[in-house]
């Protein structure tokens, strides 16, 4: 009787854990997990390096989740445990333009290393002239600051239609203008524009920031590479983040 | 603990062995490292001696990755090839006693990739000691040191020290936090006790002002050691540095131009 007890309760005993004995399944494909690091660097509207790098918020988007840390001081972030995937990554910051980059892969395993990302304050700077003559475009600007920088970048839109908006804009150019003699000017070829000479074109401009690397002063001297911007894929063109708002319209007449 | 109560439940012997069996049942499935399924990724690559000699023979190449590490030996040409890698992130490590480690971060393999990483390793100053530091001098208290030099008295009667100065403005400065670094080298006069002084040289260079208060520490490091850069933290490290071999913190007055 006794025996019979026993054998009943060994048998309760080991049954449930059977199941749970080395059967469980190899996995083919580990679920790897691993950190991500990489930095951001800030800039003001004119491109010059900020001291402080700190409080960029940086979201990465997988497929199932979405995981956000912060920048230290040094501009430097980590993502935690990230499964393998390919990621989208934004950084945003308040009173800088938005960054986004796609198609960044994580494998997983010990940290990836991500690239240098660089954000670029809004542009305080107003324009306050546009005009075109001679294959020239020249700008007025007013500067918030007393600072006058060396050049700024101009996103030129076109429309024989008065008062257009962005949106409706028939020809796009981008022109860095430089400094000369108190003026800022630039070259411009206006040969693939589709208007007609003698025509009166309106146009209005938006201003950006453009730097892809800088020397950085760590204690030592370090030149690096980074992402300023990004190609959108739906609206079919490259992002420059901190696009101010548009300009005022001007207008020149097309020359022959 | 489950299992110990429960076997206290157990009086005879038969049972005593099945409440064991029980638990070696239930405990021996542990997690094992993950295994890939494709593993025909390689890093390989050349590796030397800064000088070019000794020959690169043997140097230990190891790839640190997700499934645990694998090495590799070099050859006597300083060639090495670490095959069967699945995919992830891995990161290499070059190690040959006598001479610093070296690390690359951030290798990703995927599918069949050949990823070349080439290294030049120093050699480090095992057979040097760090002397006993006794005053820090200015031009003010030691006439011939130069305005934008700082001495430091040793009892070294030898101008070769292999040594690296690392400058910062609190008193917590060592290798890993500090705000410049120099090589530090033996003064080729010497002092009335016959040794030689330790000189931090060319001062002016650094953003610190006149009469400011630095701090500084000293490590014994190959002076022909260049550094690298740290990926994680953007540092300077160095390959040949010795923790171990440093001085105390020290510290200066910045003299005035």
């Amino acid at each position: 009787m006794k025996f019979r007890k026993n054998t009943i309760l060994y048998l309760f005993l080991l049954f449930p854990f059977f199941p749970l004995g080395c059967t469980e399944e190899e996995e083919y494909l580990p679920g790897l997990t691993g950190d991500a690091v990489g930095y951001v660097y800030l800039f003001d509207e004119f491109g010059n390096l900020l001291d402080d790098h700190s409080n960029v918020k940086i979201t990465a988007i997988g497929t199932r989740k979405q995981y956000d840390t912060y920048t230290d001081s040094k501009g430097r972030f980590e993502l935690k445990g990230l499964p393998t995937g390919t990621y989208e990554l934004h950084f945003e910051k308040a009173g800088f333009g938005r960054l986004k980059q796609f198609g960044v892969k994580h494998l997983g395993g010990k940290p990836t290393l991500l690239a240098n990302y660089f954000l670029f304050k809004m542009p305080a700077t107003t324009i306050t002239n546009l005009t075109i003559e001679n294959d020239t475009v020249y700008g007025e600007f007013l500067f918030i600051f007393q600072e006058q920088p060396y050049s700024l970048f101009l996103r030129i839109y076109f429309s024989t239609v008065p008062g257009f908006s962005r949106e409706s804009t028939q020809y796009i150019m981008d022109r860095e203008l430089r400094q000369y003699d108190g003026r800022y000017l630039r070259s411009i070829n206006l040969e693939h524009a589709p208007f007609s000479p003698g025509e009166e074109v309106f146009i209005m401009a938006s201003i950006y920031t453009r730097r892809t690397s800088v020397k950085l002063d760590l204690g030592f001297s370090m030149t690096i590479s980074g992402i300023d911007t990004y190609f959108d894929y739906e609206l079919n063109q490259t992002i420059y983040p901190n696009l101010s708002n548009v300009s005022d319209h001007f207008s020149f007449i097309f020359p022959e | 603990m489950c299992q110990i109560i429960f076997l206290s439940f157990f009086r005879n012997k038969a049972s005593l062995i099945a409440g064991i069996a029980w638990i070696i049942l239930t405990c021996s499935c542990t997690k094992d490292d993950p295994q890939p399924l494709f593993a025909h990724s390689v890093i390989k690559g050349g590796v030397s001696f800064y000088n070019g000699y000794p020959e690169p023979v043997d140097i230990k190449v190891t790839a640190h990755g997700p499934y645990g590490n694998k090495s590799a030996l070099t050859d006597s040409s300083g060639n090495y090839e670490i095959s069967g890698l699945g995919n992830g992130t891995y990161e290499l490590e070059f190690a040959k006693k006598g001479y610093g480690t070296k690390y690359h971060f951030g290798i990703q393999l995927f599918g069949n990739n050949a990823v070349v990483k080439n290294e030049m390793l120093y050699e480090k100053m095992v057979d040097y000691t760090l002397p006993i530091y006794y005053e820090v001098h200015d031009y003010t208290t030691f006439s011939r040191l130069h305005g934008d030099e700082i001495g430091v008295t040793t009892n070294q009667k030898d101008r070769f020290m292999p040594v690296r100065i690392f400058l910062g403005s609190n008193k917590n400065v060592n290798y890993l936090d500090y705000e410049y670094t120099l090589k530090g080298y033996g003064s080729q006069w010497t002092d009335n006790k016959n040794n030689n002084l330790l000189i931090i040289g060319d001062l002016w260079q650094f953003d610190y002002e006149g009469g400011q208060e630095v701090f500084f520490i000293v490590y014994v490091c190959n002076p022909e050691d260049p550094g690298y850069v740290d990926s994680y933290l953007r540092i300077l490290r160095f390959s040949t540095l010795e923790k171990k071999k440093r001085s105390a913190v020290m510290r200066f007055k910045v003299p005035k131009k």
